[in-house]
């Protein structure tokens, strides 16, 4: 546990010491800004009930629009957050610090494990700021709640959750290909590729357990109010499967592996 | 009875079908400057990736302070290793590449980061990023890196390499300070004998992925001292009187001389012989052994030896 903890520490100095986590942030708070301010959605979306839609492109946005609005165009983020996966796990290959980490004494499932929760927290607030970003710019407009408070803030953060727990099992996947392949490059493409792989093949393929899958569609029907607690079960036993597969076998790969 | 902190036995290694360790056996007592000699592609760096856990080990074992490596619980926190090139993130200072060590092994001193840095001789570059380092200063850095968790083992392999002659020279007196200040126990490789032989204790050395021998530096100083050439007019005369004189080992680099590898004879007596025997001696003198003749022998002995097999 503490090998996880140092581990974790070492990564957040890290992050914090490097320009492209800065430009990421920035490059967030730019993209919801505008879609806030300019009430644009859009991007690669995923599902979106056309009456949602339509309220969305013709009504004056509120903040809860605004909420939504957002969590319709977080599939645009994967571009940006490709990065944290770079730096937190990726400059460790390409640079063959590993080789240093790994001799400090923590196992290879601590390793995993702390690089997963590394990036976990990393999206998590990433994800945050875009939220606030939308909040912070609805206020700067003077627009209106359009809902409670509570309502919003209870939208708000059950969507920035379940973006990032979506994500962050994207990343597990990543992992789990940057170790079979030794290659940040092809790990970091499949990132941004696979939103659009997912959304292309559950529309045109109409394969029904593709909406497991299918993330942003689902954060968008949380966001909307369309799914209840029932119904979002199936998707965080789908992703655990994922992640414990995943990080299962990125273990299995890096204790075999010539490092 | 000295402390052992690594034993390995019996080690072997394939890269698919090439087997780069064959039953590699040695043994690393506390206090020992380890000196791991061995040409291009002998197996220096695959023992010292199979002593960190870099390369999975399928046959043979290693126990190193006692933990066996399927175990090893405390074992690698207590060794410090820099293996290969040094890895350091390129876009970080000295300094902040140190933090990352220190925050990965707890250590909250900002002091032995200084240390460390000041250890080494890199005050000067503290605030330079990684990627602007010369080779040698990243092999300083490099080494900054391994001894900041002041290890009780520490691997070093070939850390010499890019190292002004200034800076070999205080490399050297790094490790005997570290050997004798900090009772650092340190495994070391090269390729170049007379490179490790001011600083390590032991030698072992190691041809195509078999270990060959083990001498202590005693041994090594009392083995390598080579001997004596003679000059004469006739080479096969003299090799019959020093043969049946028993006079051995000896060697014949060319047709008007002759190299006894043994330092300790009587030059007078044996001038005598020669003369007594009808071989015109046209000049006697003794050598100093070098330790690269030495090490040439030893690998052609080897070879020879494996010849027959
Ligand atoms: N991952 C690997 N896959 C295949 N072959 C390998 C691998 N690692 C090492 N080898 C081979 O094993 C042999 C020993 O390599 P090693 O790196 O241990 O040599 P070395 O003694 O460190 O040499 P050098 O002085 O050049 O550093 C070499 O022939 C090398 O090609
Ligand atoms: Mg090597």
């Amino acid at each position: 546990m503490t090998n996880v903890i140092n581990q974790l520490r070492a990564d957040a100095y890290r992050l914090t010491r490097s320009t492209g986590f800065y430009i990421m942030l920035v490059l967030v708070v730019s993209y919801n800004a505008l879609i806030t301010k300019t009430k644009w959605f859009g991007g690669i979306v995923g599902n979106v009930s056309e009456k949602a839609s339509d309220h969305l492109t013709h009504t004056s946005w509120s903040m809860i629009d605004g909420v939504q609005g957002s969590t319709i165009s977080a599939g645009l983020l994967m571009y940006v957050l490709m990065g944290l996966f770079v730096i937190i796990i990726g400059y460790e290959f390409s640079q063959q610090t590993y080789k240093n980490t790994l001799i400090s004494g923590i196992s290879r499932l601590q390793f995993i494990l702390s690089k997963y929760v590394a990036m976990l927290i990393s999206i998590l607030m990433t994800i945050a700021v875009y939220f606030i970003t939308t909040i912070v710019t609805s206020l700067i407009f003077g627009r209106r709640v359009g809902t409670s408070w509570i309502h919003l803030l209870s939208v708000g953060s059950s969507a920035t959750i379940a973006i990032t727990f979506f994500i962050s099992i994207v990343f597990s996947m990543a992992i789990l290909l940057l170790m079979f392949t030794n290659s940040v490059i092809i790990s970091s493409f499949f990132i941004v590729i696979f939103p659009v792989a997912v959304m292309i093949l559950h529309t045109r393929a109409n394969w029904k357990w593709l909406k497991y899958i299918d993330f942003f569609s689902a954060s968008n029907r949380i966001s909307l109010g369309n799914m209840s607690i029932v119904e979002f079960s199936p998707y965080v036993l789908t992703c655990g499967i994922i992640l414990i597969v995943c990080i299962g076998l990125s273990l299995l790969i890096i204790r075999e592996k010539e490092l | 009875m000295p402390e052992a902190i690594l034993n390995f036995q019996n080690v072997s290694k394939k890269f698919g079908h090439f087997q780069a360790l064959d039953s590699v056996s040695f043994q690393i007592n506390r206090g020992d400057i380890y000196g791991l000699i061995g040409e291009n592609g002998a197996g220096k760096t695959t023992i010292m990736k199979l002593i960190t856990k870099l390369s999975p080990l399928r046959k043979g074992s290693i126990s190193l302070f006692g933990e066996t490596s399927s175990h090893y619980q405390q074992a690698l926190k207590r060794t410090g290793a820099m293996i290969e090139s040094p890895a350091a993130f390129k876009n970080l200072t000295v300094v902040e590449n140190l933090k990352i060590i220190a925050k990965q092994n707890g250590l909250q001193s900002k002091k032995a980061i200084d240390d460390a840095i000041d250890f080494v001789g890199l005050t000067a570059k503290k605030k330079t990023k990684a990627r602007h380092l010369s080779l040698g200063q990243r092999q300083r850095l490099g080494l900054a890196m391994a001894v900041l968790p002041h290890p009780d083992f520490l691997i070093l392999d070939e850390p010499i390499n890019g190292l002004d002659p200034a800076g070999i020279i205080e490399i050297r007196h790094l490790l005997y300070k570290l050997n004798h200040e900090q009772q650092t126990t340190i495994l070391i490789s090269s390729h170049i004998l007379s490179e490790l032989y001011q600083v390590a204790t032991k030698f072992g050395f190691i041809h195509h992925g078999k270990f060959i021998k083990e001498v202590t530096k005693e041994e090594l100083d009392k083995e390598k001292t080579a001997g004596i050439t003679l000059e004469v007019n006739d080479v096969s005369k003299a090799a019959e009187v020093l043969d049946s004189s028993n006079i051995k080992p000896f060697s014949v680099p060319n047709d008007h001389s002759i190299f006894i590898q043994k330092a300790d004879l009587d030059t007078g007596h044996l001038s005598q012989l020669l003369v007594m025997n009808g071989v015109v001696l046209n000049g006697l003198s003794k050598q100093e052994g070098s330790l690269e003749q030495y090490y040439t022998q030893l690998m052609k002995k080897t070879d020879e030896g494996d010849q027959r097999d």
